[in-house]
This record gives C-alpha cells, sequence and structure tokens, in this order.
C-alpha cells in the first residue's frame, strides 16, 4: 500500500501542430477526435496589462465592442450566427490577453474563422453603438462592486502593486469608462487586432491538412504589425501594507498577497505544490487545521498566479461565526510558517505532487481547456511546449524546495493584507 | 461563406452515447459508458433523498445527512477516506439538491477499486458521529451567512419562498440557520435509514474502464446492501394566484434584482421540449432572446437579463430576471410582463427554425466532457427519458410546432397574475404597476 501511495502518476506529452503564417499569425492545432466538436479561439495580445493609464478598462470594453458588428456582420450577427450553427461562442478579457472563442460540431468549424478574420479587420465600433454599450460595461463595474469578495481583492490589487498594471482592475474604473471615447476604442483595436499580434487554436476534432488551408483561406492575405512588448517591473515591496474595507456585509472576511515570481521562473513549480499542500481537497492543511480542528475559519482558499511580468500568491480567509480577523491571521501565519520550519513527510508531498498531475489530465477531457491553455503559453512567449515541461518540473521539486520557497516568499515585508468588515449599524 | 455547411446533417453519434443500464438483485442501478479518451472514471451516486423530504422545522436535514456521508463510516476515519482518495489526485464530493443527495467524484482509471471501496463504505456504513454533525451544522450556518450577502442568492432565495411558501421547494437545501442549529446526529442517522436503500440509488460510471470487470466488483461490494420500503409523502400543492403578488427585500446595493413568474412543469411533463424551446426564444438563448434584445440591448437597461425555467420531482418554476439600476425598475418590470404578453401572442416560425438550428447543433456540446455525459445520463434516468434519448433528440426537436411553443406560452406565463420579487434599495410605493398584493 504504501508504494502505491508514493507512486508518481505517469503523463503522456501533448502533441500539437504549430506553425506561423507569413503575416505573423500563430496556428497551434491539437487533435481530439473523442465528439464531433472542435474549439476554435483567437488569442489577442492585449488586456488590462497593456492599458495606458487613464484608460483602465479599455480593452474589454473593446471586447463588447467586438459583437457590436462590421459592414458584413451587423450587430448581434456573431451571436445569431454561431447560434444558428447549435454553437458555444464567447469572448473574454484578462490581464495579458482579450480572447474569442466558438466550439462547433467539427463539420462547421470554418464558420468561426470566417466570423474571427472579419473581426479582425473590419469591426465598425459604430458610435451608435458605443455609447448603450459603455452603459452596459458601467452596469457590470456596479454589479461587481456589489460582490463583496471581489472589491476585496480588487483593493488588494490595488495595495499590493503601486505602480505596475497589474493593480488595475481588467473592467477598468468607473472615471476612466466614462472618460473613454468611440475614437479611443476604436484606435486600440486598430492597433492590437493584427496577426501579428494573435494566435489561433484549433483544438478537438480537427484534421491539420483541411484545417490549413482554412485557416489560410480567411487569414493569409492579412496584413501583420508586430508590437513591441512592453516591460513593467513592481518595485520590490519592502514593509507590510495593510487596509481595512468596510462594506453592508453580514460575513467579513481577510486576504493576504505575496509577492511572488514571474511565469518564467522555477520557483513556481513549488510555489503550485505549496498551494495544494495547503488548499486542495478536503485533506489539506488549511482545512484540515483551521476549519475542522480548530474550527475558526469556514474556508481559507489559495490563488497562486503567474504571469509574464510578475506573479503572486493569494489567500482569501472567512471566519468562523464570532471569530475575530485578528486571530484568524495570525493562525495562517502559523500554517505558513510550519511549512518554512518543519520538512514536510515525503506522502504528503507525493500527495501533493499527484494531485497537479492528476488536474493535468483531468483538464484533457475538455480541447476547450487544453487549446485555451496553449493558447495563453504561446501569448506569454512561452510556446505552447512547456506546457509538456509541468509534469516532470511538479515532480522535481523536492522537501528542500518547498521550505525555502516558503521561507523566501511568505515574509512580514512581503505582504499585503487587507480586512473586509460590517460597516457600522446606524 | 458556404451556406450549405450548416443545413442539418444526421449526427454522428460516438460511442459516448452508448449508455448501459444495469439493475442489481437489491435494485441498485448501474449505468456505464466506457470511454478511452482520457485514463481517467467519473463516478455520481443519486440517491433519491433530497431536502424535499425536509420535514416542517427540520430544514436542512437532508443536507446534512449527505454532507455527513465522508464524515466517516465503520470502517474509515474522516481523514483516512479523504486521505485515501486525495493521495492519488481523485476527488470525491458530497452534493445536496432539492430531489436527490449523493456523491461525485473522479480518479485516474488505475484506481477506480480504491474509488469503489470508499464509495461503498459511504453509502452503506455511515457513522453520522456526532462531532462531526457538530463542525457540519457550525459550516452550513457559516455558508447560509455567507450567502446572504450575495444579492443574487439573495433574490433567489426570497423568489423560491414568495412562490412556494410552506412547501418544501420553498427553501434551498442547505436550509434556514435556526432549523440547522436543531438538527442532531441521531436525526440525520433517522433520516439515512429511511431513505438510503439500494432500490432508491443509482449510480453512474463514464470512462476507462471494462464494464463486466466494474459489474462483478460492484456485486460483490454492493450486493449485501439491503433493500428497503421508502416513504412517499405527500405535499400540499401551493394555491395559484388570482393577482400579481410581489414583495420587496432591502439591501443597500447599487443595483435592484428583479425575478418575475410563475409556477412551471416539473421533471417528466410532456411538454418540456416545447417549453424550453419557447423559453430559448423568450429569454433563455444568451444575447440573441428576446428580452435581452429589448432589456438589454435596446435599452441598455442591464448587464444580465433572461428567463429560465427551474424543475423539480415535485414542482418547477419560471422566473425573468433582470439586474438593472433601481431608477430603472418600473421600466424593466414593464418591459418583462410585454414580453410574456408578446410570446403568448406571437412566435414567428423563424425563430422557431433558428431554435431548432441551435438545439440539434449543440447536442455534441453538451456532452463533449466525462462530466457533463455523467450528467446527462442522470437527467436521462431522473426524468426517465430512455437509453437512446440522445439519438432521438433531434427527431424530438425537428418535430416541434410553433402551435406546441404557443400552448406552452399561455400555459406557464402569465402577464396578469405573476410573482415579482425585487432585491435592492428600494420601497413598494417607487413601483408603479397595479393591482399588486404586496407581501411584507
Amino acid at each position: 500500500m504504501l508504494n502505491l501511495l508514493l507512486a508518481l502518476i505517469c503523463i503522456q506529452p501533448i502533441q500539437v501542430i504549430e506553425y506561423s503564417l507569413d503575416n505573423g499569425l500563430r496556428v497551434l492545432l491539437y487533435e481530439d477526435h473523442f465528439v464531433p466538436v472542435v474549439s476554435t479561439q483567437i488569442h489577442y495580445r492585449v488586456g488590462s496589462y497593456y492599458e495606458p493609464q487613464g484608460l483602465t478598462g479599455i480593452s474589454h470594453l473593446l471586447e463588447h465592442m467586438a459583437f457590436k458588428g462590421t459592414e458584413k456582420h451587423g450587430p448581434k450577427e456573431y451571436n445569431r450566427i454561431i447560434e444558428e450553427a447549435g454553437g458555444y461562442e464567447n469572448g473574454y478579457t484578462s490581464v495579458d490577453r482579450t480572447v474569442y472563442y466558438a466550439n462547433l460540431r467539427s463539420d462547421r468549424y470554418e464558420i468561426e474563422l470566417d466570423l474571427e478574420a472579419d473581426r479582425m479587420q473590419n469591426l465598425l465600433i459604430a458610435p451608435d453603438d458605443f455609447v448603450p454599450e459603455k452603459a452596459v460595461v458601467m452596469e457590470e463595474r456596479r454589479l461587481r462592486e456589489n460582490d463583496p469578495f471581489g472589491s476585496l481583492i480588487e483593493q488588494l490589487d490595488l495595495m499590493s502593486y503601486t505602480y505596475h498594471p497589474y493593480r488595475n482592475p481588467i473592467v477598468g474604473f468607473m472615471s476612466d469608462l466614462e472618460r473613454t471615447t468611440r475614437d479611443d476604442v476604436y484606435n486600440w483595436y486598430r492597433k492590437n487586432y493584427n496577426p501579428a499580434n494573435a494566435v489561433i487554436v484549433l483544438a478537438g476534432d480537427v484534421y491539420p491538412e483541411e484545417a490549413r488551408q482554412v485557416i489560410n483561406k480567411h487569414f493569409g492575405s492579412i496584413k501583420g504589425t508586430p508590437l513591441d512588448d512592453v516591460a513593467y517591473s513592481e518595485p520590490p515591496q519592502r514593509g507590510e501594507r495593510r487596509f481595512v474595507l468596510k462594506k453592508q456585509v453580514n460575513q467579513s472576511a481577510l486576504a493576504i498577497y505575496y509577492h511572488t515570481v514571474a511565469s518564467d521562473h522555477e520557483d513556481m513549480y513549488a510555489l503550485d505544490v505549496i498551494s495544494m499542500i495547503l488548499s486542495s481537497g478536503y485533506s489539506a492543511r488549511f482545512e484540515q487545521e483551521l476549519v475542522r480542528d480548530k474550527g475558526i475559519a469556514t474556508a481559507v482558499r489559495t490563488y497562486h498566479q503567474n504571469l509574464k511580468y510578475g506573479g503572486g500568491f493569494t489567500l482569501l480567509a472567512i471566519p468562523q461565526k464570532d471569530i475575530d480577523l485578528e486571530m484568524l491571521e495570525v493562525e495562517i501565519y502559523d500554517v505558513l510558517d510550519n511549512l518554512k520550519n518543519i520538512p514536510l513527510i515525503e506522502a504528503e508531498l507525493t500527495k501533493a505532487k499527484n494531485k497537479a498531475l492528476a488536474q493535468d489530465i483531468f483538464r484533457r477531457d475538455s480541447p476547450e481547456r487544453i487549446g485555451a491553455h496553449i493558447g495563453q503559453l504561446e501569448i506569454a512567449g512561452h510556446g505552447w511546449e512547456s506546457i509538456n515541461e509541468y509534469p516532470a518540473s511538479i515532480q522535481k521539486v523536492n522537501i528542500e524546495d518547498v521550505m525555502a520557497v516558503a521561507e523566501k516568499y511568505f515574509t512580514q515585508d512581503n505582504r499585503t493584507v487587507g480586512y473586509l468588515v460590517p460597516t457600522e449599524v446606524k | 461563406m458556404n451556406k450549405a455547411l450548416i443545413i442539418l446533417l444526421p449526427i454522428f453519434l460516438s460511442s459516448a452515447t452508448q449508455i448501459q443500464r444495469d439493475t442489481l438483485e437489491n435494485g441498485l442501478v448501474v449505468l456505464t459508458v466506457e470511454a478511452h479518451r482520457i485514463p481517467v472514471v467519473e463516478v455520481r451516486a443519486y440517491v433519491e433523498a433530497g431536502s424535499v423530504l425536509d420535514p416542517a422545522g427540520k430544514e436542512g436535514l437532508a443536507n446534512l445527512t449527505g454532507q455527513s456521508l465522508i464524515r466517516g463510516t465503520e470502517q474509515y476515519s474522516y481523514s483516512e477516506l479523504v486521505e485515501t482518495i486525495e493521495s492519488v489526485g481523485g476527488e470525491l464530493t458530497p452534493f445536496v439538491t432539492e430531489d436527490y443527495a449523493g456523491l461525485s467524484g473522479k480518479v485516474l482509471s488505475k484506481d477506480l477499486a480504491r474509488l469503489i471501496d470508499i464509495l461503498e463504505s459511504c453509502l452503506q456504513h455511515p457513522e453520522f458521529d456526532s462531532l462531526e454533525l457538530f463542525r457540519l451544522r457550525r459550516e452550513t450556518i457559516s455558508l447560509i451567512n455567507a450567502r446572504s450577502d450575495n444579492p443574487f442568492e439573495v433574490s433567489e432565495k426570497g423568489f423560491r419562498s414568495l412562490l412556494f411558501g410552506e412547501h418544501p421547494l420553498g427553501h434551498f437545501p442547505e436550509g434556514i440557520e435556526s432549523s440547522v442549529a436543531s438538527i442532531t446526529a441521531s436525526e440525520a442517522r433517522g433520516f439515512y435509514d429511511a431513505y438510503y436503500h439500494p432500490n432508491n440509488t443509482f449510480l453512474i460510471f463514464v470512462g476507462d474502464f471494462d464494464k463486466d470487470s466494474l459489474l462483478a466488483t460492484l456485486n460483490s461490494s454492493f450486493g449485501a446492501w439491503k433493500r428497503g420500503e421508502i416513504p412517499k409523502p405527500h405535499f400540499t400543492e401551493p394555491d395559484p394566484i388570482e393577482h400579481p403578488k410581489a414583495q420587496v427585500i432591502p439591501m443597500d446595493i447599487s443595483q435592484a434584482y428583479i425575478l418575475l413568474g410563475d409556477f412551471g412543469p416539473r421533471y417528466g411533463e410532456t411538454d418540456w421540449n416545447a417549453t424550453r424551446v419557447m423559453n430559448y426564444i423568450l429569454g433563455g438563448a444568451g444575447l440573441t432572446s428576446r428580452i435581452s434584445g429589448t432589456i438589454r440591448e435596446e435599452k441598455g437597461l442591464a448587464y444580465i437579463a433572461y428567463s429560465s425555467f427551474r424543475r423539480f420531482v415535485d414542482g418547477g418554476y419560471f422566473a425573468a430576471e433582470v439586474q438593472t439600476k433601481k431608477e430603472m425598475v418600473n421600466e424593466a418590470v414593464a418591459g418583462l410582463i410585454q414580453e410574456l404578453e408578446k410570446v403568448r401572442d406571437t412566435i414567428y416560425v423563424e425563430e422557431l427554425t433558428r431554435a431548432k438550428k441551435f438545439y440539434t447543433g449543440y447536442l455534441p456540446l453538451s456532452y463533449d466532457t466525462y462530466s457533463e455525459l455523467a450528467n446527462i445520463i442522470a437527467r436521462i434516468e431522473i426524468e426517465n427519458l430512455g437509453l437512446d434519448y440522445l439519438s432521438r433528440f433531434e427527431d424530438y426537436i425537428l418535430g416541434l410546432t410553433v402551435d406546441d411553443l404557443q400552448t406552452a406560452a399561455r400555459k406557464y406565463l402569465h402577464p396578469d397574475r405573476f410573482y415579482l420579487l425585487i432585491v435592492g434599495d428600494i420601497s413598494p410605493d417607487d413601483i408603479a404597476t397595479d393591482g399588486i398584493e404586496w407581501v411584507e
């Protein structure tokens, strides 16, 4: 039994066909013929990170306007066409990319390629559509302000980054949204949506020869203009930062952010393992120690994110009834200090690695998720093939790595701490 | 673009839809699909022991019973249970809905025997330790509190309670704080003894296994589980209303959350396909539905505007939902009522044709992961749709007429006698609609 427990999972590498068109458009093809469905995705290297001061939220606003049509396809036509074909389509904007995708029966994925080629070149961003759509986005912004945990994390980002654009919310600040004009959005579109700034991914029931022809037909003749990437680096944090956020809530909460590393740094694997040890599953340390044994937390979640120009380890904790945040905070530091000071037993390390590796296999049940992941890696400049380095890098993490990485990043000077508390009752 | 591409072709049904159904001697039903995309098996156990069976004053009992399944058994402590599954990267989570309680999990195929062993222990031999139940009560009450800060949750809960009142569908599965606090371990044990029987349970396995050897394993691990009598409680149906009935739940938020609707079909109603396609046109179809078209696109009133039917074994309801600025509430409510009137009045053939294209094209997308396939199989079993449902689905949809949809719209949508719930910083005096009966 012990041998079984310690055995690590073995993973086959993912196969992807990759090439570029002359105009700079990167193409990734991932075959999986289990069901007759293809996920067609286009990733643009533009998001909140790239936005100029005073125009936060412009990439997300552009994503909204991208559904308002071209000369050839009027407003809502994108949705209508995909819907008529029985597809599922969506768009999303993140820190470093904007993605449009449609999952369709595999006999008709060309529909999406045709629409995306049109979207890349011919968006109108008509003034008549702009005003009401901006109002919709401002409603979305208000909706987020109503979400207490969302507001807490937004404030945490603002305090953790003083200069670096990772501080800005993707949806933007209200006054920036108010200020943004149709022409601002149009210029942002013309600059960023071009083949040299994009990656196309086809994942699922796709055959490479046919895909190559269809992609060439729709995208081959579009002119590409490579854009310079801009590197910002946040000055090192030298001292703890703290804040209190008051809202009309019943449930208080605590959030902590530690600066870590960008996505090309090898420490991120040990940080992934730490995240598994701390908060993945019922047997994780926070769940066992703070939720069950001590009964002081309802939940403690950790999010570990490594982006191209920086990364962070976020903790969000919800206290049990009548437990104050100060006490919960101290207990959390105790758990983190144990990681630094007491060596893990081998079985706990193996369990954490098995979890990370099993998640990697579970993800392969969805070509859409594999497609999103390799697209993201390509956009960040790491190359899709780094997806296959992940299992071996996780397997290499040892007990000393975990202690050293915990010691290096989980320090008082490197953290920002936020309290969400109820407003005083009048 | 070649338009011929999107004419309707017969769907190629992959092995993904070869569902098999076996029944063990004690009545335990086993549904399987063998698939070999990844070396993983997705597992579900469903027991018809959901929150509609909560006794009055014990709202939350079904949930605490179901959540207890993994909190320790005669064979394993809670820590041993979770360690056994998680040490190999697997997952096993209890769930409790209005109708069913059970477990949902996945594991690499090499570890399936380990998962079945744990599943058997959880379903047949749970312990109901009082310390564990104390912890569960505390966690549940915290969850109820956290949800009370989320206006979306508050509005759904308020609407359910406005419609169903004392009927057990009037509360969420997690129950209410005061009743949860009163539930004991022996009450959970009693609930378990009443409803957790093999003849009230079905299992689903999707993925990388051999069915014959799976059945042999299940026969030996679940064979000794004894059949039992299943109590069938009787529910008093809420009376239909004659005038609109409304309620405001005050909350200090910048928007108003509006729900407007009525009772709807339960599981198994024969007009469900007509009803869902009608709703797709009305408010179910993302950005292209009528409600989204007028409320969001034309009037710019809201970021979110849609309608849906929620169905259960013992009832169901319809709700059109909008989140908007409080100054716009009257306009949004009037807009929703108008859409209900219009869809009762007219549905265009082109709209139906579009909806049919959507539903038939979408079919393979609805089971393109093991987990989605397991969920569809559960629905097929619960609604008794037949194992060939996925291959007959296209015919059902293509056979629908405008008349079928119109009939469903007139049966379920009532612009003159609806339930209305608004959450926000607003008072009933701000609402312009006449003839409303306000509930405190």
